[in-house]
């Protein structure tokens, strides 16, 4: 039905079924939620006006998940030209809490490890722990999302210590 | 089992639990080796620090409405700009052929007045579209 006539309704069910994921997978590329929402409806209104052009060939979660990963790469890159412009800013930041702490901690850990390990150890915890799913959304073989998986818990125990 | 596939299995039990098996041969291994019991108490913290902070954050309550919106804003346009330019040049053309052939005047005349109308002309169209009318910024 979707695919005949680019039905509203059946495009709702897209996106009550996929919003969550499709959010959280940017998320886990740009690491920041504004940004990543902003990516997610540019995500979906780029699914709505490719539909017509659908042939069937992958399924739509997989060209979901391509529109969404490229946007939200194509923003992380924008976003990072935009810092670097950008690096006098002398912004005040607020006492941060014991919690905050370990949270930024365990953060800037994370964001040391190579990007395409980053992307899978967020996704993985934002997804429950589910290996098939963060493999399906990253495109990626169950295999090589257990080996960036371990490579960076390794990494990540070594900088811990 | 050495020290190496013991690491293995204590990577692997974070993704999926362990048979009851191979559990055994991790606690056995681990018992005496302090490198790896080690190895394996990092490990369970750094999953305990990463389930903690790692969050799914949440969509904010608009985006539904802001998203339909969005896509209601931006109707597919049925034809593409320049098709318009293509129809105009097109008829214009073969206006001009038959005129030349069916008129009572000299073709060069009818061929030569012709063409300066439809340059006029679309010269004023076109004004139009980018001064008073913008058809294809909605």
């Amino acid at each position: 039905m979707l695919l005949e006539r680019r039905s509203a309704p059946a495009f709702e069910l897209l996106v009550e079924r996929y919003q969550q994921k499709v959010f959280r997978l940017a998320y886990s590329i740009i690491g920041d939620s504004a940004s990543a929402e902003d990516v997610t409806q540019d995500a979906f209104v780029k699914m709505w006006q490719v539909l017509p052009e659908y042939d069937g060939r992958a399924s739509l979660s997989t060209l979901l998940y391509t529109i969404a990963r490229n946007t939200a790469l194509s923003a992380l890159r924008a976003a990072t030209h935009r810092r670097s412009a950008s690096l006098d800013c002398s912004c005040e930041v607020p006492a941060p809490s014991v919690d905050t702490v370990a949270q930024l901690e365990t953060e800037k850990l994370v964001g040391r490890l190579p990007e395409a390990e980053q992307e899978v150890v967020r996704l993985f915890y934002l997804q429950d722990r589910n290996v098939d799913e963060v493999a399906q959304m990253l495109d990626m073989p169950i295999g090589t999302v257990k080996s960036h998986l371990h490579r960076a818990r390794r990494r990540l125990a070594e900088w811990m210590k | 089992m050495n020290c190496q596939e013991t690491e293995r299995l204590i990577l692997d039990a974070i993704e999926t639990p362990l048979s009851a098996s191979e559990r055994e041969s991790v606690d056995e291994h681990c018992s005496h080796c302090s490198a790896c019991a080690q190895f394996a108490a990092v490990q369970s913290e750094l999953d305990h620090r990463l389930r903690r902070f790692i969050t799914a954050p949440a969509l904010t309550t608009d985006f539904r409405s802001l998203l339909t919106a969005r896509i209601r804003q931006r109707p597919r346009p049925a034809l593409h700009a320049w098709s318009l330019d293509v129809a105009y040049g097109t008829g214009a053309f073969v206006a001009l052929i038959v005129s030349s052939i069916v008129l009572p005047f000299k073709p060069q005349t009818v061929l030569t007045l012709g063409i300066a109308i439809c340059v006029a002309a679309y010269l004023l169209q076109s004004f139009i579209f980018v001064f008073v009318d913008e058809p294809y910024d909605q």
